[in-house]
């Protein structure tokens, strides 16, 4: 029986893609302090090289056409391995569910509520992504076009209203930061802006035409990078220097606009993009983490579970760390070692499954 | 509490088990009391007294006996219900032809047989006649308005057509008035309203698939849609829904709204409807289907989606490039209408700094000496307004117009200058008034989402309308109308249908149809049909 | 307590609303795994509103990556 009946298109999963990458342009800032003004050379090497991993994402995704990572590693590793791989993705997923709930009101504590309580916000948020969840992959995969329409309209409004602030000699000298620490900075955009759409694996499975995944994966990954680019490009040539410093460099580029003294406090707006993009990405790893579950102990349907992981979800939002900047510090120094292994896993998965190929192959051809 | 649950649940395992018995019992009781399904016996005085029976003694049901023949042999009787027949058409076509030319035109031998037969054959210039056996029929035609000719000695009666009775004629549409455009609109009767549709659509493929619905009220619903463009799906789901529909009255299209939608419980509706018969073909045309009720001048289109709300039969008629900017315009209305109040009550109550500082002088100085917070006076004053519109329609219209504007003056100034509210906050629920009807198909889902917002606002600020607005999002995503998503062709997009959202394209570049709608026969016109001017000739020759 | 008792009623209300559905579709063990993931959930919220000090996860993952492993990049 099937748990999830929605089909999504090809060209949904490249928005939501989109849409979520997007949404981790707030994460910039963790490797902007290390690298720099040559943040934009960052994003460019991550992007490029993410590119492979997708790639073979979506190859892992073709080779089990409507199956999607649960049921894959169950094939692959057998019931009891597989299961407990299938455990530990739903445990990542759900700590980046956790960790971006967390950032993103921590962010919007800083900046627009200082007095609200966190828990607010994060009931909040975890609301509206839990009323997405239960309606639904469809809904998510219908939301997004709308989600990355608004989002990219205030990322080229804003981009074009700012180009009078630009100073391009910001970015000189280029490679001005030691080579270990640009490898660093790669590291954590590789993992942290980049590499979290593996959890797309779970998404994947319900895309209409299964040929098209490829194509849509990597359109996705590279459109989304270069909308995060243009806001690396953007922040660096206005702020210069200071962007090492502030922890949400879009969101204070945004203040610099004005024209003609009346279009001002356009950060708005980027709070409005912020905040509707990290509700697409939030939703679609909450997803993921509720159809995982919901597949590991084999219901008929997620719906139940969706609430009470919603619950914990805030509850561990809370208990995650105790300031924001504990959270900045694992999440440069820490998570990108921890996930790596998540994210190169699936690789390894496919690996195994084209060798296993061939020696079948190899063997029915001998006997 | 748990026992709250364990009775909502035993409530809902045995309404399941229930519904079933209930109809059919309802139904054999209905048959019993009012229907015998007996057949017309050969005696006149015996069907009239049965006939007498179950009609019962309203005084509204005529029962003309009279003879007829050479020697006025034959004794008949005609019955039916007066109002709803056309007297003339009665009087001169069935008692005439039966009373009067029967004397001479009958040979001898043919009125020894009481042939039914030969009288609607030869006698009877009516239209339509139809020979039945039963009560039931006989009676349930009676009651919608034809008349009934029974003869002694036959055991068959005539249903004679002959329905006619008072009606509004073609009006203008009070509620979609356009500039340019047909001027005609939907009026009570279904035949007239079929017969605007018909004059539209000369074509044979348009289908009028008619059903009765109401147990007492008999209603006559026509399904209309276009063969071979419309999803045949469509027409088998809204055949589905509408036979489902079991209540002993419709009244108007909006029972029938009520009973077939998809989301019942949504502040949205899924099922569109309209008063102009242009507009309703036009819908047709793109591959919908129309339902019309008998004795509602709205007819219903499905499936709808949320972009229809927006277009406006004129958009078609008048050119392309202002039609475009009206559109957009519509749309900025329409958020105007949903988040003018709440935007204000958030950057007043909590985002000040978002404001130019002159401006926020001005705010500030005029708001200042108001005793109440701003969410509570937008939402005063948002139900004040809407108290006073909803007097307005109520009463007759002279007294209404003058107690609106008197109302709005008095409440807006006085307020104002008592100090009670600010002028801010008169401005922004004028302007919220006034670009909720840019969208009237939108008006009840507005007004409602306008106070959700403010609550919002006034409770969480900027983010929390945010929030609010995607929660909308995600409802109106998984929304569906008859199977159509409700957001398309936005979401999921379809790229080809963008031609018809926020730009409208000239008539001539407009050559499918709405894909997620009319999939089957996409192709609405030729390919080449931009009007080109014929070359210069030139002028040697 | 107060806020026990709210947290308490919260978690009721879901369950009023979210149990029937299940219990008439007859998805027991849909009910088990809602429920003990529901309690599960009750015990980090009542946690969390005692204010009671729970080693962050982020710590226990540096402290696997930084002290066990050694791959942490903050040594330089």
């Amino acid at each position: 029986m099937k748990i999830e009946k929605g089909i999504i298109a090809s060209s949904q999963l490249t928005f939501m893609i989109i849409g979520f990458i997007q949404a981790s342009n707030l994460l910039l800032s963790f490797s902007s302090g290390i690298v720099s003004h040559d943040a934009w050379l960052a994003i460019l090497i991550a992007m490029v090289l993410s590119i492979p991993f997708v790639l073979s994402y979506a190859a892992l995704g073709r080779e089990f056409p409507g199956k999607n990572l649960i049921q894959i590693s169950d094939i692959i590793y057998g019931v009891y391995l597989g299961k407990i791989i299938s455990v530990s993705y739903v445990f990542i997923f759900f700590a980046l569910v956790c960790q971006n709930l967390r950032y993103f009101s921590d962010f919007l504590i800083t900046f627009i509520f200082p007095e609200t309580p966190i828990w607010a916000i994060l009931i909040m948020l975890t609301f509206i992504s839990a009323w997405a969840v239960r309606a639904g992959i469809e809904v998510i995969a219908r939301c997004s076009f709308i989600i990355i329409a608004i989002a990219s309209t205030i990322i080229l409004a804003t981009s074009l209203l700012l180009l009078p602030d630009m100073r391009f000699r910001n970015f000189l000298p280029i490679l001005d930061v030691p080579l270990q620490d640009l490898i660093h900075g790669t590291h954590i955009i590789f993992s942290i802006n980049y590499l979290e759409i593996v959890v797309f694996l779970m998404v994947i499975a319900f895309v209409n035409k299964p040929k098209q995944i490829k194509t849509s994966m990597v359109g996705g990954l590279i459109l989304g990078g270069v909308s995060v680019l243009i806001l690396e490009v953007r922040n660096t040539a206005v702020l210069g220097t200071v962007s090492e410093i502030v922890s949400s460099p879009s969101f204070v580029t945004a203040r610099y606009i004005s024209v003609a003294e009346v279009l001002t406090r356009m950060e708005m707006f980027v709070a409005i993009m912020l905040i509707t993009t990290v509700f697409l990405k939030v939703s679609i790893l909450y997803y993921a983490v509720v159809l995982g579950s919901a597949q590991i102990i084999n219901l008929r349907s997620y719906v139940p579970l969706v609430i009470p992981i919603g619950i914990s979800a805030i509850s561990f939002s809370i208990i995650l760390a105790g300031s924001s900047m504990e959270q900045i510090h694992s999440a440069i120094y820490t998570w990108p070692v921890f996930i790596l292994p998540f994210q190169l896993f699936p690789v390894l998965s496919l690996f195994i499954v084209k060798i296993r190929k061939k020696f079948k192959k190899r063997w029915a051809n001998k006997k | 509490m748990l026992n709250y649950l364990s009775k909502k649940i035993r409530f809902w395992q045995i309404q399941n088990q229930k519904t079933n018995h209930e109809n059919d019992k309802m139904n054999k009781q209905d048959n019993t009391q009012n229907f015998s399904q007996s057949k017309i016996s050969l005696n006149l005085k015996e069907n009239l007294n049965n006939l007498k029976n179950i009609l019962g003694p309203s005084d509204d049901i005529i029962m003309r006996e009279f003879a007829f023949g050479k020697k006025a042999q034959i004794s008949a009787a005609l019955i039916y219900i007066d109002g709803m027949i056309d007297k003339t058409l009665v009087n001169e076509s069935i008692i005439r032809p039966l009373m009067y030319d029967s004397r001479s035109s009958f040979a001898e031998e043919s009125l020894e047989v009481k042939n039914i037969d030969i009288i609607k054959r030869s006698m009877l210039s009516v239209g339509e006649v139809k020979q039945v056996t039963t009560f039931d029929e006989v009676v349930e035609s009676c009651l919608s308005g034809d008349t009934i000719l029974l003869i002694n000695g036959a055991q068959e009666a005539l249903i004679i057509s002959s329905r006619g009775w008072e009606s509004r004629g073609v009006e203008d549409p009070k509620t979609e008035s356009i500039v340019r455009g047909p001027r005609e609109g939907f009026s009570e009767s279904l035949r007239t309203n079929t017969t605007l549709l018909r004059r539209k659509l000369k074509t044979p493929d348009l289908t009028m698939e008619t059903m009765t619905i109401g147990r007492k009220s008999k209603t006559d619903v026509c399904l209309v849609y276009l063969k071979g463009v419309v999803n045949p799906q469509l027409i088998k789901e809204a055949r589905q829904r509408l036979t489902r529909i079991d209540t002993d009255g419709i009244l108007e299209s909006g029972y029938i709204e009520q009973f077939i939608e998809d989301a019942p419980f949504s502040i949205f509706s899924t099922i569109g409807n309209s008063e102009r018969p242009d507009a309703v073909a036009a819908k047709i045309l793109e591959g919908r289907a129309a339902v019309l009720v008998d004795g509602s001048p709205f007819v219903l289109t499905v499936p709808m989606v949320f972009i229809e709300s927006f277009q406006s039969s004129e958009d078609y008629y008048s050119r392309p490039y202002y039609a475009s900017i009206v559109r957009v315009i519509r749309f900025i209305a329409f958020m105007t209408s949903v988040l003018g109040p709440a935007s204000y009550v958030a950057v007043t109550t909590f985002h000040q700094e978002l404001l130019p500082t002159p401006l926020l002088f001005t705010v500030a100085a005029a708001v200042e000496g108001t005793p109440f917070p701003a969410m509570i006076e937008i939402i005063a004053m948002g139900v004040i307004f809407e108290i006073l519109r909803e007097a307005g329609i109520r009463l007759p219209r002279p007294v209404g117009q003058a107690i609106s504007i008197v109302g709005a003056l008095v409440v807006g100034e006085s307020a104002v200058s008592a100090g009670l509210i600010g002028e801010p906050v008169v401005i922004v629920i004028a302007l919220t008034a006034v670009s909720g009807f840019a969208v009237p198909a939108q008006t009840d889902s507005g007004a409602i989402l306008r106070f959700v917002f403010v609550i919002l606002a006034g409770t969480m600020g900027g983010v929390g309308v945010i929030v609010g607005l995607l929660g909308v999002l995600i409802h109106l995503a998984s929304l569906r109308s008859f199977g159509t998503p409700y957001l398309s062709p936005l979401a999921p997009l379809s790229p080809y249908d963008l031609k018809d959202v926020f730009i409208r394209v000239p008539t001539w570049a407009m050559i499918t149809r709405p894909r997620t709608i009319g999939w089957k026969n996409s192709q609405r016109e030729k390919l080449i049909l931009k009007p080109n001017p014929p070359p210069e000739k030139n002028q040697k020759k | 307590m107060k806020m026990i008792m709210l947290l308490a009623a919260v978690f009721l209300i879901i369950i009023i609303i979210e149990a029937p559905k299940l219990i008439i579709n007859k998805y027991w063990k849909e009910l088990i795994a809602f429920l003990s993931l529901l309690s599960l959930a009750f015990a980090l919220t009542a946690l969390v509103i005692f204010d009671v000090d729970i080693p962050s996860p982020l710590e226990g993952i540096e402290y696997l990556i930084d002290d066990i492993l050694g791959l942490s990049w903050d040594r330089k």
